[in-house]
C-alpha cells in the first residue's frame, strides 16, 4: 500500500502498473531482440550478410537500415499506445489525489511509522 | 593543413559567428538562469522540439560527425555499428526510462537512483561513475578538437583547445543550461544544415544511386565486397557484440542526455521530446553513414590516414572534394563551413557534458553527500560555478594529453561504462522491489570496475595498438568492454541486494516512487505554467 492511498487511486495505479508490464515490456523485448539477432548475424554469419540484395547493397546494409525502420516503428506504436492507454490513467490518478489533497511525503511517513510499531 | 588561404579564414570567420551568436545567448540567458531549477534544468519549461533538438545536438557529437564518417570510410560497414547502435539506444530509453526519470528526479540521474535507497553511500558511488562517463566523453570531444583544428583552422590546436576551455565555461558558469540548452540548438540546425547539403551533393555525384555509391566505396577501397561487410574493423567477432551491447543499453545511462529530461514541464513532453531525437538523430546517422562511403570513394583511405590516421578528418575532406576539390572557392567554402560546424559541435557538446558533471558534484556529491540532504539552492549553484571551472581545466588537461585515438572508440568507452554501471541502478530501482543499497552500491562499483579495468588491459591501451607497453602483448583481446561488464554490473546489484538484508525504507519507498514514476503525481513543477 501507498501509505493509504484513496481505493479508487490505488485500482487505477495497479491498472495503470499491469498495462505497462503487458505493453512496454514485450515491445522493449522484441526490439532489443530483433537488434541482437541483427549483431548475432553480423558477427557470426558472414555469407548471409554478404550476400547481395540490389546492385551492391547487401544483406548487412539492409539490415542496418531495418534497425533505423525498427526504431521509428516503436516510437511511432508507444506515442499512440501512450495517447490513449496509460496519459488518461496517469491524468486520473492525478486529479484523484489533487482533488483529494493527498501530500505523498506526510504519507510516505506515516508509512514508515507503521512499518517501524 | 588543407584547403586554401582565403579557406582558412572563411572558417574562421564562421567560427566567430557562431562564437559572437553562442555568447550573445549567454548573455541573454544569465538573467534567466537564476536559481537552482533555472541554472540546472532550464526552468523546466523547454518544448518537446526544443529539448529534442538539444538531445540530439548533445548527441551528435564529434563522434557521431567525425568518428562515425572516419570508420565508415576507412573500415567500410563496421563503422555503421555505431549509426545502429545510436538509434537502437533511444527505444530503451523511451519505454522504460524516460518519463519515470522526469517524474522521480530533480537534477541528476542519481536522484531516481537515490530515491528509495540511503542516499550518501548511492550518490557517492553513482556520482563518480557519472563524472567518469562524462570524462571519457569530454576527452572524446577534445581529441575531436585536434583532428579539426591541425586540418581546417589557422590557429594551433592547443590554442584551440584553451578556447573551447574558456568558451564552455563561460557558457555554463554565466547560462547555466539555458545558454548551454539554447547553443546546443542552434548548433544542431547548423550540423544538420551540413549533413543534409553534403549528402544531397554526394548523391548527386552518384545519380542518387545508394548501389552505385557503395560500389564506387568498395572499389575505391580496394578491399572490394569485403568493404561492405563486417569484419574489417572488428576483427574479434566478440568485439562487434560487445560495442552493439554497450551503445544500445548505454544511453540510458548517459549523465548529460538523461538530465535533459528535466528541462520539460512534465512526462508527457519528455517522451515527445524522445521522438523527436529519434527522428533528427535517425536522419543524421543515416546521412553520415552515406558521407563516410562517400569519402571512401571520393577522398580515399590513403588521403584520409594521411590527414589523421584516425581518420576523423574524413568528413572534412569529403566536403572540400564534393564542392570542387582545394583550387576552388566552392569547395574552400564548403570546407571553411563544415570545420566551422564540426568545431561548434564539439564547444556545445562539451558544454553539455560541463553542466551534468557540474550538477553531479554540486547535487549530489555537495548537497546530499556532504550537507547531508540540508539543501541550499544558492550554494548548491555556486558549488556547480565552482566545478565548472574545475572540469574545463581538467578537460583542457585532458586534451593536451591524447590525441591519436578515434573519437568514435572513446565514446564507445563513456556508454560501456554507462550501460554496466548506471544502468543497471536506474533500472533495479525503478523496477524491483526488494532492491537495496549495498546492491545498488555493488552495481556501480563492479560495473565501472570491471569496464574500466578491462579498457587498461585491452588492445587499445597496451600493446602495439595501444598508448603504452608497446612491446607487451594485451591481456585480453577485446578492445570495448561492454559484452563483460554490462552482465557483470546487473549480476553485483543482484547478488549484493540478495546477500544483504532487506531494507524497511528501500520498500515502503517503492510504493512512493512507483506512484510518482507512474503518474507523476509530486513530480518536480515547470517554473512557467
Amino acid at each position: 500500500m501507498s501509505g493509504g492511498l484513496p481505493e479508487a487511486v490505488q485500482a487505477d495505479l495497479e491498472e495503470l502498473s499491469r498495462r505497462r508490464t503487458r505493453f512496454v515490456w514485450p515491445l522493449l523485448a522484441a526490439a532489443l531482440l530483433y537488434y541482437f539477432a541483427v549483431l548475432g548475424a553480423l558477427a557470426y554469419l558472414p555469407d548471409f550478410v554478404g550476400a547481395r540484395v540490389v546492385g551492391s547493397i547487401n544483406v548487412a546494409y539492409v539490415l542496418a537500415v531495418s534497425m533505423f525502420v525498427v526504431t521509428f516503428a516503436v516510437a511511432v506504436i508507444y506515442a499512440r499506445w501512450s495517447r490513449r492507454s496509460s496519459d488518461p490513467l496517469a491524468a486520473r490518478i492525478n486529479e484523484a489525489l489533487v482533488a483529494a489533497g493527498y501530500d505523498p511525503e506526510a504519507a510516505a511517513a506515516e508509512a514508515e511509522r507503521e512499518d517501524a510499531g | 593543413m588543407i584547403g586554401s588561404e582565403s579557406g582558412r579564414t572563411l572558417s574562421t570567420i564562421f567560427f566567430f559567428v557562431f562564437v559572437a551568436i553562442s555568447l550573445g545567448i549567454t548573455y541573454w540567458a544569465a538573467r534567466r538562469a537564476q536559481g537552482g531549477a533555472a541554472f540546472f534544468a532550464a526552468g523546466r519549461s523547454l518544448s518537446a522540439w526544443q529539448n529534442g533538438l538539444a538531445i540530439a545536438g548533445d548527441y551528435m557529437s564529434a563522434a557521431a560527425f567525425l568518428g562515425i564518417t572516419g570508420l565508415v570510410s576507412l573500415f567500410g560497414f563496421d563503422g555503421l555499428m555505431y549509426s545502429m547502435g545510436f538509434v537502437v539506444a533511444w527505444i530503451l530509453v523511451v519505454l522504460v526510462v524516460a518519463e519515470p526519470l522526469r517524474n522521480a528526479g530533480k537534477y541528476t540521474i542519481s536522484d531516481v537512483m537515490a530515491y528509495r535507497l540511503r542516499a550518501r553511500p548511492v550518490r557517492l558511488a553513482s556520482a563518480v561513475s557519472s563524472v567518469t562517463i562524462v570524462l571519457f566523453y569530454l576527452l572524446a570531444q577534445m581529441v575531436g578538437i585536434g583532428a579539426v583544428t591541425t586540418l581546417l583552422l589557422p590557429i594551433d590546436p592547443n590554442l584551440a583547445i584553451a578556447l573551447v576551455g574558456v568558451l564552455m565555461t563561460i557558457y555554463v558558469v554565466f547560462g547555466g543550461m539555458v545558454a548551454t540548452t539554447y547553443v546546443q540548438m542552434v548548433k544542431a540546425i547548423l550540423l544538420m544544415s551540413a549533413a543534409v547539403l553534403l549528402t544531397l551533393l554526394l548523391l548527386l555525384e552518384f545519380d542518387f544511386s545508394i548501389s552505385g555509391l557503395l560500389s564506387g566505396a568498395a572499389e575505391a577501397s580496394g578491399k572490394g565486397d569485403a568493404f561492405l561487410e563486417p569484419g574489417l574493423n572488428f576483427t574479434n567477432k566478440l568485439d562487434l557484440i560487445s560495442l552493439g551491447l554497450g551503445l544500445a543499453l548505454g544511453t540510458a545511462g548517459l549523465p548529460h542526455i538523461m538530465m535533459r529530461f528535466y528541462t520539460v514541464p512534465d512526462a508527457r513532453t519528455a517522451r515527445r521530446s524522445v521522438n523527436w531525437v529519434i527522428g533528427i538523430n535517425g536522419t543524421f546517422l543515416l546521412m553520415t553513414t552515406l558521407l563516410g562511403f562517400g569519402a571512401a570513394a571520393l577522398v580515399g583511405a590513403k588521403a584520409i590516414t594521411a590527414a589523421n590516421p584516425a581518420g576523423n578528418s574524413a568528413g572534412p575532406l569529403l566536403a572540400l572534394e564534393l564542392g570542387g576539390g582545394p583550387d576552388s572557392l566552392a569547395g574552400s567554402l564548403l570546407l571553411a563551413f563544415v570545420a566551422a560546424v564540426a568545431f561548434a559541435t564539439i564547444l556545445a557538446v562539451v558544454a553539455g557534458l560541463t553542466i551534468a558533471a557540474a550538477a553531479n558534484i554540486a547535487h549530489d556529491l555537495y548537497t546530499h553527500v556532504i550537507r547531508r540532504g540540508d539543501e541550499d539552492e544558492d550554494k548548491e549553484v555556486r558549488v556547480a560555478k565552482v566545478a565548472t571551472l574545475a572540469v574545463g581545466a581538467v578537460a583542457i588537461l585532458l586534451a593536451f594529453a591524447a590525441k591519436s585515438l578515434n573519437v568514435a572508440f572513446l565514446v564507445g568507452l563513456a556508454f560501456a561504462v554507462a550501460a554496466s554501471a548506471n544502468l543497471p541502478v536506474v533500472l533495479y530501482s525503478l523496477f524491483w522491489k526488494r532492491f537495496n543499497t549495498p546492491g545498488a552500491v555493488a552495481s556501480i562499483v563492479v560495473g565501472l570496475v570491471t569496464a574500466v579495468g578491462i579498457v587498461l588491459v585491452s588492445p587499445a591501451v597496451i600493446g602495439e595498438e595501444g598508448i603504452m607497453l608497446k612491446g607487451v602483448e594485451p591481456l585480453i583481446s577485446l578492445t570495448n568492454p561492454g559484452v563483460v561488464s554490462i552482465p557483470a554490473g546487473f549480476l553485483a546489484g543482484w547478488l549484493a541486494t540478495m546477500t544483504t538484508s532487506r531494507e524497511r525504507l528501500s520498500g515502503s519507498r517503492f510504493e512512493a516512487l512507483r506512484l510518482r514514476a507512474l503518474s507523476g503525481f509530486g513530480a518536480e513543477r515547470s517554473s512557467e505554467p
